[in-house]
């Protein structure tokens, strides 16, 4: 996964709808590269067909 | 400074008075403030109120119970009714909610004297920081160290010996962090004992609720109040909630406890004084016939990526509206860290929590031979408050996370003192609704060792 760009970064937080100065924009950007080894890291190794059930949906039976 | 279970017993005997012990509290409050600015609101005349109730009540023979009359506070995220809670942030500066958090009113219940709302790092995710409305909290054994967070008024009003009690909250390390730095007893008790209900959220799949005291057995008390079902908090447990005062006398005998050395010495290495604590915990606890071995669990740095994923990425979501109409009323650490949750894609959230189940099925095969766990709960002593980092969290990985991406319940206690004469801490933590076991284990250390004797000068 690729640090994001200047450019990135602006689009990213104007889809959220987000105004924040431009200094402030380049803080963030350092940050998501600081937070991209933990993004690569959830995303390896495999996760087995057990760990699953994390993301089922319960209709509220008792 | 009476410990709860001292006190509870004093005013039973009607040896002392709750209205003077809530007189005593309110002054020493308003004494320390200006310099450890634990409160965020001092309340003296509902304090009184109550604390005149409870004296009724212990006149009349009729008292609640061990909590009657004890004088605590709650962390601004905790809504009082008719209080304003702030969060300790400008987007909630005029904010009175209309009732009681659910831990709140059960406290309230047992008897308790709130004096008032405690400071915390802005919504309990956003500090220390500077240009709040109201200054963050300082560490009464050193003003110029960090408290930790985000429960930092409760850490630093129970360590300056104001309050005996108080309420915190526990999303990667809130209760526990200020507990090891202001030398305290805190615990994140199991995900769904303590409810919720009421409680500003931060990111509501790791959020705990927990209590905060001097003594590991006056955090048995103040558990004991606040654990139970709340069917408005989708995330509470409903089963029965065990006598953890009554527990503590169980002991550690025949109990199995598994290191997670890789933890604090190797993923992140701790200091000599938090080592040198870790290793005469464990040979407390081995002298008193408690079995103990090394396991090895997933990295911590596993733990803190999976966690730190969701909190980013839960708490843009609870504050997306706000971030979006009025992002400079937040402190520059909060609105950055919720900034840097409105990067993340919702692929990058799926697969922490995917990889969070992950982590919880093989933390369970590798516990399985163990009923508790010892680590650190800090690196070391506390750091200087101008030294703390806003991305700390991402540039080491914490030994509190992992406990609430599993959700076992961890508690963090003194173990001892550093090089500069500041607390370090221990962590111990038990498999799922052993709360009790934690507790008894923690109690089991501190009647063993002298360190509750020692408080901060100030």
């Amino acid at each position: 996964m690729p640090p994001l760009s200047e450019t990135e970064i602006a689009a990213r937080l104007a889809a959220a709808g987000i105004a924040l100065p431009k200094i402030e924009q380049d803080d963030l950007r350092g940050a998501y590269a600081m937070l991209l080894p933990a993004l690569e890291m959830i995303r390896g190794p495999g996760i087995p067909p057990a760990a699953e059930p994390a993301l089922t949906f319960a209709a509220g039976e008792k | 400074m009476h410990s709860i279970a001292e006190a509870s017993a004093l005013i039973a005997a009607r040896k002392i008075s709750p209205v003077e012990l809530a007189k005593t509290a309110l002054a020493r409050a308003e004494a320390l403030n200006d310099q450890i600015h634990a409160f965020i609101r001092i309340t003296p005349e509902p304090a009184l109120a109550a604390a005149q109730a409870a004296e009724a009540r212990a006149a009349s023979g009729s008292l609640r119970g061990p909590l009657d009359g004890i004088p605590i506070a709650h962390k601004d995220i905790y809504c009082t009714a008719g209080i304003p809670t702030t969060a300790h942030s400008a987007q909630l500066k005029d904010f009175v909610p209309t009732e009681d958090a659910t831990t709140v009113r059960m406290l309230a219940a047992a008897g308790v004297v709130s004096l008032g709302k405690l400071a915390t790092h802005e919504f309990a995710f956003g500090g220390p920081s500077f240009d709040l409305p109201w200054p963050p909290a300082r560490n009464p054994w050193d003003t110029t160290r960090f408290t930790a967070g985000s429960s930092s008024g409760t850490g630093a009003a129970v360590a300056a010996g104001i309050i005996m009690g108080g309420t915190g909250s526990d999303t990667g390390g809130s209760i526990r962090g200020p507990a090891a730095l202001c030398g305290i007893a805190g615990i994140k008790p199991t995900y769904g004992l303590c409810p919720r209900t009421g409680i500003l959220p931060l990111a509501q799949t790791l959020d705990h609720a927990g209590p905060m005291a001097w003594s590991v057995e006056d955090v048995a008390l103040l558990l004991q109040a606040m654990a139970g079902h709340d069917p408005e908090d989708p995330g509470s447990a409903n089963r029965p909630v065990p006598d953890f005062h009554a527990g503590l006398a169980q002991g550690v005998r025949g109990k199995r406890i598994g290191v997670i050395r890789h933890f604090h010495e190797s993923d992140n290495p701790v200091s000599p004084a938090t080592l040198a604590g870790i290793e005469n915990t464990l040979a407390v606890l081995r002298a008193q016939g408690a079995v103990i071995s090394d396991i090895t669990l997933p990295s911590l740095a596993e733990y803190n990526a999976t966690g730190w994923a969701i909190i980013y990425a839960e708490s843009f979501a609870v504050h997306e509206a706000w971030m979006q109409a009025a992002p400079e009323k937040y402190g520059e650490y909060m609105r950055h860290r919720l900034a840097l949750g409105s990067l993340m894609t919702s692929a990058d959230y799926i697969q922490a929590q995917r990889r969070r189940r992950d982590l919880i099925t093989r933390s369970i095969a590798a516990t399985q031979g163990v009923d508790l766990l010892i680590t650190a709960s800090a690196m070391g002593e506390a750091p200087p408050i101008t030294a703390v980092s806003k991305w700390a969290s991402l540039e080491k990985p914490g030994f509190t996370m992992p406990f609430n991406v599993l959700g076992w319940p961890a508690l963090s206690l003194c173990s001892g003192f550093g090089e500069a004469g500041l607390p370090v801490s221990v962590q111990i933590i038990g498999k799922p609704f052993d709360d009790a076991s934690v507790l008894a284990a923690g109690h089991a250390f501190e009647k063993a060792t002298a360190f509750r004797a020692t408080r901060p000068a100030i």
